[in-house]
């Protein structure tokens, strides 16, 4: 069977991704539009990822092969790129190279556990990469901001920018992204696989 | 020339414990410049044979394959990607997953630009293919935007844009009205003088008596007869439906129970309704009609002048512009509409949400002893008895759309639309489909179906509506 | 007039990103609107360019209403507009012919499996928006979520009847779609050809030459008039 990425695998993890990534863009709109600025910051990406996991779930068993992580993170960093914030793309590329180490190994993504692992290390880093240019452009990207944002803004910025705010941001991501998968299994269990889909 | 020599294909992995059969021991030749017919019942193997010829299986579709396949003397599974192209044209069924640009033009030209060809060999012949095919007008508009004929020409063009010498195309019209189907069968009458081998798998067979030279039965995987036109031609409805195939005289074989009046009170009156999509050029205009309770009224009329949009509007999807919808002598707004209504669409794989057949039915209601007899009646009625602890994306085309049907019983609507239900359905299917809308009319719901299937219209239909005046059917 | 090549798409994309950082304060943004909006005409969507502006200004409009009640209601919408350049600049690349986009993209050695996903992500995102808004009439065709609240009630089961039929379309669309690219020559392991004329002319140069005179030009000119 081997373990390259076939055209038709191609086409499974595009097709899906794409899928993926309108749900992350419809999440993206409802949370802006209904809940709080101070619930938007931290969990987002949370959300994102407990509504993405049943579509993850089934793509990575359907295909599992090297390589499904890193095209997920490459979608990801795509549409970036053609939404404004290039350089999440390699940031996104970086994600991607890191989840595909830990994903090295024969069949690993039909290992619920590890396959669990990998969604989720590719979440919290997806999280902590948006909040990069707080890092390493600190002052440049605040001293850019002085003159659109208020005081006040600036200094929410800076609290929301503040490792403890990324370390909660993290562990918010992570408990989305554990949920989120559970659930993406057992919808694999019930629906997919009992339907012999995959 | 195509040939098959004692082929058997069975899907699935050994070592998976799954081998779900496919075709056993078939054997055929197809001369070049022939046009040979699969006909059978739905899930016989015809779609297996298409990708055993189109060398999709054992690659690509996983599984034990036995004996030769052979086209234009070449083994299809183990053709390159360019001698694929050069060989073989393939027309699916689903206009959805077959474009893969924008523009006619680039669609045209997309398999040779795949396979590294250069433009001076490759513009030449797209123009004379749209030429060929009439659709020049059409090669800078974008695919989404056109007609299911003329999407349907612009596949055909661009599986022919190298003339292959064989062509295969998948259920061609099952989406098409009479008038694209006149069409289809032109083309596909000069594709044959030139030589193509073609080979159609369908259900609507008699259509193609103009240029079909045998037609090859396939029943439960073996290949069980094979007729020529002429033969095919003498046999009979009783004949025909034995193995499940569809006849234009199926309809004589039903027999048309006596509607019983309902008051009319229930019926369903539309008065002056019209409707425009926001940026369309065209749309709904002053539609007026009504469709009593308790019987099947059919929606007629060329492809694109509004059905689906229409009855979209009937069951509370959309919000009409002007006009009003009543019933029992009330307006209907469109929330009412929607709690009375359910619509089944064409595609079955929208609508099924549960895990088991049985939950399907019974899906978002609270579970009382009425209901739960009501789902007994229906797994009854609708044969789904053996079926009913079955995931329904596991079943096939056929039954899932029973279990649609199924799951309107159960419901409280009393109106229930159908979109095209016999699209791509043989003659066991619709006969099956006739009973199931006979059956919940007499029980006094109001049925209403989009179709051009004729036979349908014959078999079940007591009233026919014309979207767009008769002369246009 | 010929078009701009995909390339030159990409690299102004770049250098507005580059800018973009750089730039540090609001007129500074203002100005890459209006250059962005600009390249949008010379690239040929100068009918989408008064769009974007008009989303840019109403979004100005709000932060600045917004600013006195919520800060951080400031923030989100203030990082929202300053993105609105940048997507300005990606729109050509998003509107432009697959076909076009695809060996451009070839000929600066971008792989054969990125170029097929690219083309799939610009073709069928919508094709996919479709899909949700028919499993979406589908559960209301069958009446089953009459009201928002009554979503609410049941997640788990709306959770359902939303990923079972996308789910199930996306693995169909994946087999067809799949079988269709391998009949139509998409495994081949030559390099792609195109019927366009692809290539740099003097044209890409002048609008590429042009933007990043423009951002120098915008960052020079603001900084000196603030100073």
């Amino acid at each position: 069977m081997g373990n390259k990425l076939k055209m038709k695998d191609i086409i499974t993890l595009a097709i899906f991704n794409v899928a993926i990534l309108v749900v992350m863009v419809v999440v993206k709109m409802v949370i802006m539009m209904v809940a709080t600025p101070a619930f938007n910051y931290l969990a987002y990406v949370g959300v994102m990822a407990l509504f993405c996991a049943p579509l993850y779930v089934v793509m990575s068993n359907k295909v599992a092969k090297t390589g499904t992580l890193f095209v997920t993170a490459l979608f990801s960093g795509l549409m970036m790129l053609l939404f404004g914030s290039g350089w999440f793309l390699i940031v996104e590329l970086i994600v991607g190279v890191i989840c595909e180490l830990l994903m090295l190994g024969e069949n690993t993504y039909k290992n619920p556990i590890r396959n669990g692992i990998g969604y989720i290390v590719y979440w919290v880093l997806y999280a902590v990469g948006s909040a990069i240019p707080l890092y390493l452009f600190k002052d440049q990207y605040l001293a850019s901001l002085a003159d659109s944002y208020t005081e006040e803004g600036l200094e929410t910025l800076v609290y929301y920018g503040s490792p403890a705010m990324v370390a909660l941001i993290s562990v918010i991501t992570i408990v989305f992204a554990i949920v989120g998968y559970l659930i993406g299994c057992y919808f694999l269990k019930k629906h997919i696989k009992k339907a012999k889909l995959v | 020339m195509v040939e098959l020599e004692s082929v058997s294909f069975h899907y699935g992995r050994e070592d998976a414990g799954m081998l779900l059969t496919g075709v056993e021991d078939i054997s055929f030749k197809i001369e070049k410049g022939q046009c040979a017919v699969l006909c059978g019942r739905s899930g016989a193997g015809k779609s297996t044979i298409l990708h055993l010829i189109s060398g999709l299986v054992p690659g690509f579709y996983e599984g034990q394959l036995k004996g030769r396949v052979i086209v234009n003397n070449g083994f299809p599974s183990s053709f390159t990607p360019e001698e694929r192209v050069a060989t073989l044209g393939v027309v699916f069924q689903d206009p959805r997953s077959q474009f893969f640009m924008g523009k006619v033009l680039d669609e045209i030209a997309f398999s040779a630009e795949n396979i590294g060809l250069s433009p001076e060999r490759i513009l030449p012949q797209v123009m004379e293919c749209a030429k060929r095919l009439e659709i020049e007008s059409l090669l800078e508009k974008k695919v989404n935007e056109l007609s299911s004929g003329q999407k349907q020409r612009v596949a055909i063009a661009a599986a022919t844009v190298f003339a292959p010498p064989v062509l295969i195309l998948d259920e061609p019209i099952s989406n098409l009205d009479r008038g694209g189907i006149k069409i289809l069968l032109e083309i596909l009458g000069e594709i044959k003088q030139n030589g193509t081998t073609i080979i159609i798998s369908e259900h609507r067979l008699h259509q193609f008596l103009s240029i079909a030279d045998v037609y090859l039965h396939i029943d439960a995987g073996r290949l069980v007869n094979k007729w020529t036109k002429a033969q095919f031609e003498r046999l009979t409805c009783s004949d025909l439906i034995e193995w499940g195939i569809r006849h234009p005289d199926l309809a004589e074989y039903v027999q048309r129970p006596h509607r019983q009046i309902l008051s009319a009170d229930k019926d369903l009156t539309v008065e002056g309704i019209s409707f425009r999509y926001k940026k369309a050029v065209w749309g709904i205009e002053d539609l007026s009609c009504c469709f009593p309770a308790g019987t099947v009224t059919a929606i007629l009329g060329r492809n694109g002048i509004g059905k689906t949009t229409f009855c979209k509007i009937l069951c509370g999807l959309l919000k009409q512009k002007v006009g009003t919808i009543k019933r029992e002598n009330q307006v209907l707004s469109c929330a009412e509409r929607r709690a009375s209504s359910y619509l089944v669409m064409q595609d079955a794989d929208y609508q099924i949400y549960a895990d088991s057949v049985g939950n399907e039915l019974v899906l978002g209601k609270k579970v009382t002893e009425d209901l739960r007899n009501r789902a007994y009646d229906a797994l009854d009625a609708f044969h789904l008895t053996a079926l009913k602890d079955r995931h329904p994306a596991s079943l096939s085309g056929g039954e899932k759309q029973r279990v649609t049907i199924a799951a309107a019983y159960c419901s409280d609507a009393d109106i229930i639309i159908l979109d095209e239900p016999t699209s791509g359905m043989d003659g066991e299917g619709v006969l099956s489909l006739s009973k199931w809308v006979t059956f919940l009319a007499q029980k006094g719901k109001t049925i209403i179906i989009i179709t051009h299937d004729d036979l349908l219209c014959d078999m079940a239909c007591d009233n026919r509506f014309y979207m767009g005046g008769k002369e246009n059917e | 007039m010929e078009k701009l090549d995909i390339r030159t798409h990409l690299i102004v994309l770049i250098s507005a990103t580059l800018f973009w950082f750089v730039f540090q304060s609001n007129a500074e943004i203002h100005g890459l609107v209006v250059l962005c909006a600009l390249y949008m005409c010379v690239a040929g969507y100068w009918e989408k360019a008064p769009g974007f502006i008009m989303t840019y200004i109403i979004m100005l409009l709000l932060a600045y209403l917004t600013a006195p009640i919520m800060g951080i209601m400031y923030v989100v919408i203030c990082t929202f507009a300053r993105a609105i350049p940048l997507t300005m600049v990606a729109a050509p690349i998003l509107y432009a012919n697959p076909s076009r986009m695809m060996y451009s993209f070839q000929r600066i050695h971008v792989p054969k499996n990125v170029l097929v996903m690219l083309c799939i992500l610009i073709r069928f995102f919508p094709v996919i928006e479709k899909e949700m808004l028919s499993i979406r009439n589908g559960i209301r065709a069958r009446g089953i979520f009459p009201t928002w609240w009554s979503i609410l009630k049941n997640p788990i089961m709306a959770y359902e009847c939303f990923f079972v039929p996308l789910t199930v379309r996306c693995l169909k669309l994946s087999t067809e779609l799949g079988a269709s690219a391998e009949l139509r020559g998409l495994d081949s392991s030559n390099p792609r050809s195109c019927i366009y004329n692809i290539g740099f002319t003097y044209k890409d140069i002048l609008a590429i030459l042009g933007f990043v005179l423009g951002c120098i030009g915008v960052m020079l000119g603001v900084r000196t008039w603030l100073s």
